[in-house]
This record gives C-alpha cells, structure tokens and sequence, in this order.
C-alpha cells in the first residue's frame, strides 16, 4: 500500500469518526417526535442553519465536476453559478421561505405538500406536487452514493472497490441521520461546510503557489488556450437560461425547503441570506480557476477525464496528506446532500402519503419517530442498489432535475402571493410545463423549439402562461385554506408585495 | 427606511424584483461574448471576469438592502 492511499484512509477514517461523533452527541439533545426527529424542534440557531443550508446545496458536483468543466470551458464556471444562484436564491429566502417559515411556525407545515394541499384545501394537487418533487429527488441520491464510491475508489487507488465505497457512504449517511436525524444532519454539516469552505481556500491558494501564482498560471492559459478565457467553449444561451433554473428552483427543493423551516428566528433566516452570497462565491470561483489553472499542467484530457483534474493536481504538485484532506471535503460535500435529501424524502413519504401529522399522542410520536428511521433505511437501501444498478434512464434524470424542479417555483410563489389564483390553474401549469420539459428534453418534442436556449425554458415559459390564463378562466378560490393563508400574511409582517395583501403595520 | 409605510415598502420591494430581473438579463454579457481579452488586472483578472464580480456584488447589496430595510421580523 503505497503512502498516498495510507494518508487517504487515515484522514478519512478521522474524518468519518468525527461525523459519527457528532452524531452520537446530537441524541442527547434528540425528543422523540416527529418534529424533532424531522424539523430538530425548528431549534437551529444562525450557524447551524446556514451550515446546514449551504452543505445540503454543495455536492460532489462542485468539487469534482465544476473544476473538471472549468479545464475545458474556463473560468465562465464560477459565474455560471454564483451571479445568479449566489444572490438570487437568498432574495428568494425572503421572498418564499419567509412565508413558508410563517405558515409551518403557526400550522406545524414540513412539506411543500402539505402547505399545497392547505392552501387550496386539495389533497390531489399536493400529491402531484409531492410525485414531482420526489421523481427529481430520488436519482440525486442515487448518484450522491455513486460519487461516495467512484471518488472511495479512485482515491484508495481501487484498494476499496466501488460497491464497497457505495456502501460505506450509505452506511455513514444512514448511521448519523439515523441516530441524529435533522439535529444530528445539521450538526454535522456544520462540520462539513467548514472542512470543504477551509479545504477549497487551501487548495486553490496551493496550487495558485506551486504554479508560479495566478498571473503566471493565467498568462499560460491566455497564450495556449485563450478559449478558456474568451468563454467561446459555452453558449450564452445555456449561461443565460441555466442561471434561472439553478436560482428558481431552489425554493423548490425539498431539502433546501424544509431546512429553512428549521430556523430558531427569523433572524437566522435574514442572517443566513445575508453570508450565503459570500460563501457561494469562494466555493465557486476557487474550484473554478483551480480547474482552469490544471489545464496548463495536464493538457489533453478528454471529456470526463477532466473530473479528476483535482486530485491530479494534488498528487503532482502537493504534499501527498493533501489527497486525504480533498477527499474529506468531496465526501463532506457529497454526504452533506446527500443526508439532507433522505431526510426530506423520508419526510414527504411519512407525512404527505402516510399522513403521519395525524399521530399526536406521545406512543405515536415515537413510532412516527421509528418509522421514519425505517424509511431513511429504505430509502437508503433503494438508492445504494440503483447505484450499482446504474441505469441510464435514472441518471438522465438528473441532468435536467433542476430545470424540472425550477418549473415548481411559479405554483409555489402563486400559493403564497396570488389569492386570485386556483387549484385547476396549478394542477395545469404543473402539467403542462413537465410535459414540454420531458418532451423536449426525451426527443418527443422537436428541439428547435428551445431557440437555442436549454429545453426549461420553454416549458417555464408555458408553465407561467397556462398559470396565468387557467386562473382567470376558473371561479376565484372561496376556500378555508386561502382565507387561512392570507389572513395570516396580513396580519405578520410578511414581505407585502401582493396589491391586496398590504400588511396594515405602519410604524413597523 | 426602517420606518416605511406598507405601500412604501411595495413599491421597494417590487423595485427589488426589477433590479434582480434586470441584474438575469445583464449578466449575461454578450457584447463581450467570444471576444479574446488579455487578463490586464494583477495579471491574471479580465474586464469580463470583473464584470461578473461586480454583478454579484450588486446582487448581494440588494440582499443587504432586502434583508436591512424590507425584511421584516415576524413576532
């Protein structure tokens, strides 16, 4: 076993005792309800909010895939994300989660689902809300264990076989939430988001050094690849739709949603928008110029080889326990993800199908609390077997999941801010937009109707058109569940954009 | 500011969507698309790149006008 591989395992294995410490401790804290075991008893202060947030956005894709794009598009990659997703997203903290935060502080809301269904008093509607959001949540999980045991292996230099690294990230994972739940999840990523926040700042400062620093590194690719400066590798069509997708459906994540109802204040909600900008962009623009910058010392790979442009650089250029500190962060970023995503899956599945919410007893807390053990495991078991499955089906999937969940954002804003607007009308652009979205994106539909542009964006186009149209085509919503919502945002100080929702709070 | 009347608060907020609508378009620069432009700043930041810093930052200063002066805390 040669010293790289020795250094990976010690560092991982400090690495993995610290998270199941974490663990561990977060029980002591732990009430056996639902609430707790799912929402940590809406208990999170600032830092634990916005680790826990932060960590459930960066994945593996950052650290491995953003610096391998890079190393053939450039330095466009950090952008690609960070000008639109970076400050977007926290103007939509305000804009959508404020109210969700309001309704699931009042009426004990988890799930996107139950405040659907609450809001236009239709049990359909939200379980075709609920079917969405868990068609585009299942496959990341899958591909959250796949980038556990690919980097596991690559790492080990094969010493641990794929299924094996599969299985010891889903084990991991299992374990903590487990044992934890969201308590346990949040502590964790707090670690996690500080390792790979600290571990990207080292890295790029290294390799910034060992290549002559950023001037000379970027003077080299300006002579022998200026096409990674002048972004002729990306379209401006793709840069300019993606933007949309990767900031609208945030809100629409199930684990990004539920999370910012876990907040202690709403305080921590403003604080938590407010640093989110900065983070996003070290994390980004780090990883990205790193990967450009690795084009210089390793030229000539092809397509996915780039992926390992970082641990190329590692090895080469670095002392060999740096290997074991990126692959602590990659795992940190995969597992943070991948824990918030069970979770929520486990959450929508117990409450918006199970109905568990109607258990209010101490004995049926505790078993709601069990069963939703159960399902982590479940779900976890489902997501390891796909892995090893690897069916390309599944995997597309992924590749325009954010599109498929950004189409969600408009019904979700419509529920919060439009009083005028109607269950048919919902149901209709949900319809509607996924269907233009897979049509276009399996072939169904011809692809000249995307002008270019990536195939969300036409559907999102359509989705707020029939959104609009089917409202003012169906009678006006009388029902409780409207009165109910909109009472509420009158009488908090809630963000007041809605004509006929002016909160009435002068003074305030 | 912190004193806005609710239909005050309106017209800042939907001026807060505009910007942010506006900033989507915006950063997408492509006049400057394609173009071969010699990282002049420290050497190694182009006029483009510092474009986009400087979008984000404008992002970000209206998360701060946002969260300081339209966010109000719910009791």
């Amino acid at each position: 076993m040669d010293s790289q591989v020795i250094w990976t395992l010690i560092i991982l294995i400090a690495y993995i005792a610290i998270i199941v410490g974490i663990g561990l401790w977060s029980t002591r804290y732990a009430i056996k309800t639902l609430e707790d075991y799912a929402m940590a008893s809406r208990s999170l202060g600032f830092w634990v909010l916005f680790s826990s947030v932060f960590a459930a956005n960066i994945s593996a894709v950052t650290l491995i895939g953003v610096p391998g794009n890079a190393y053939h598009a450039g330095w466009i990659l950090w952008p690609y994300f960070v000008t639109a997703w970076g400050w977007l997203f926290p103007i939509l903290i305000f804009t959508v989660s404020s109210r969700a935060y309001l309704l699931g502080q009042r009426f004990g809301y988890m799930t996107h689902c139950e405040m659907i269904t609450a809001r236009w008093d239709s049990k359909a509607l939200g379980y075709l809300f609920s079917v969405c959001l868990l068609f585009y949540t299942v496959p990341y999980l899958m591909t959250g264990i796949q980038g556990g045991g690919h980097t596991l292996n690559v790492l080990t230099k094969g010493l641990i076989p794929f299924w094996l690294g599969c299985l010891i990230v889903a084990v991991i994972v299992c374990f903590y939430l487990f044992v934890g739940g969201m308590r346990g999840a949040a502590w964790v990523n707090t670690f996690q988001a500080a390792l790979f926040l600290l571990g990207v700042i080292v890295i790029f400062f290294a390799i910034a050094y060992v290549l002559g620093g950023p001037a000379a590194a970027t003077q080299q690719i300006a002579v022998k690849y200026p096409e990674l400066l002048d972004r002729s590798k990306m379209s401006w069509k793709v840069f300019f739709s993606y933007g949309f997708f990767v900031s609208l459906c945030m809100p629409a994540l199930p684990q990004i949603f539920m999370r910012l109802l876990t907040g202690r204040a709403p305080r921590d909600l403003k604080r938590t928008a407010l640093i989110y900008p900065l983070a996003a962009i070290i994390v980004f623009f780090t990883v990205a110029y790193v990967g450009m910058w690795g084009h210089v010392a390793f030229p000539g790979l092809k397509g996915g080889e780039s992926d390992r442009i970082l641990p190329l650089l590692l090895t080469q250029y670095l002392p060999i326990w740096m290997m074991g500190i990126l692959g602590a962060a990659i795992f940190a970023a995969l597992m943070s993800t991948m824990d918030s995503q069970v979770l929520a899956a486990s959450t929508m599945i117990l409450r918006d199908f199970f109905k568990v919410s109607k258990l209010t007893t101490a004995e049926q807390q505790q078993q709601a609390v069990m069963w939703a053990r159960l399902t982590v495991i479940i779900l976890t078991v489902i997501a390891f077997i796909l892995a090893q499955l690897n069916i390309v089906g599944i995997i597309n999937i992924v590749n325009f999941a954010f599109a498929g969940f950004s189409l969600m954002f408009a019904p979700l804003v419509a529920a919060f801010y439009w009083r005028r607007c109607t269950k048919y009308a919902v149901a209709a652009s949900i319809l509607a937009s996924q269907a233009t979205l897979l049509g276009l994106q399996y072939g169904i539909l011809p692809k000249s109707w995307t002008f270019g542009f990536l195939p969300g964006m036409p559907a999102l186009v359509i989705g707020l058109v029939v959104l609009v149209v089917v409202t003012y085509l169906t009678p006006v919503p009388q029902n409780e569940g409207t009165k109910k919502f909109f009472e509420l945002f009158d009488t908090s100080h809630a963000p007041v954009i809605s004509g006929k929702d002016v909160v009435h709070n002068a003074g305030s | 500011m912190s004193q806005l009347t609710p239909e005050k608060r309106r017209f800042w907020e939907l001026a807060v969507y505009l910007v942010a609508f506006i900033l989507m378009i915006v950063r997408v620069d492509w006049w400057w698309w394609g173009w071969k432009i010699e990282p002049y700043v420290f050497g190694w930041l182009t006029l483009p790149m510092l474009y986009q810093v400087g979008i984000w930052l404008i992002g970000w200063l209206l998360i701060y006008f946002v969260v300081k002066y339209l966010w109000i805390e719910t009791k």
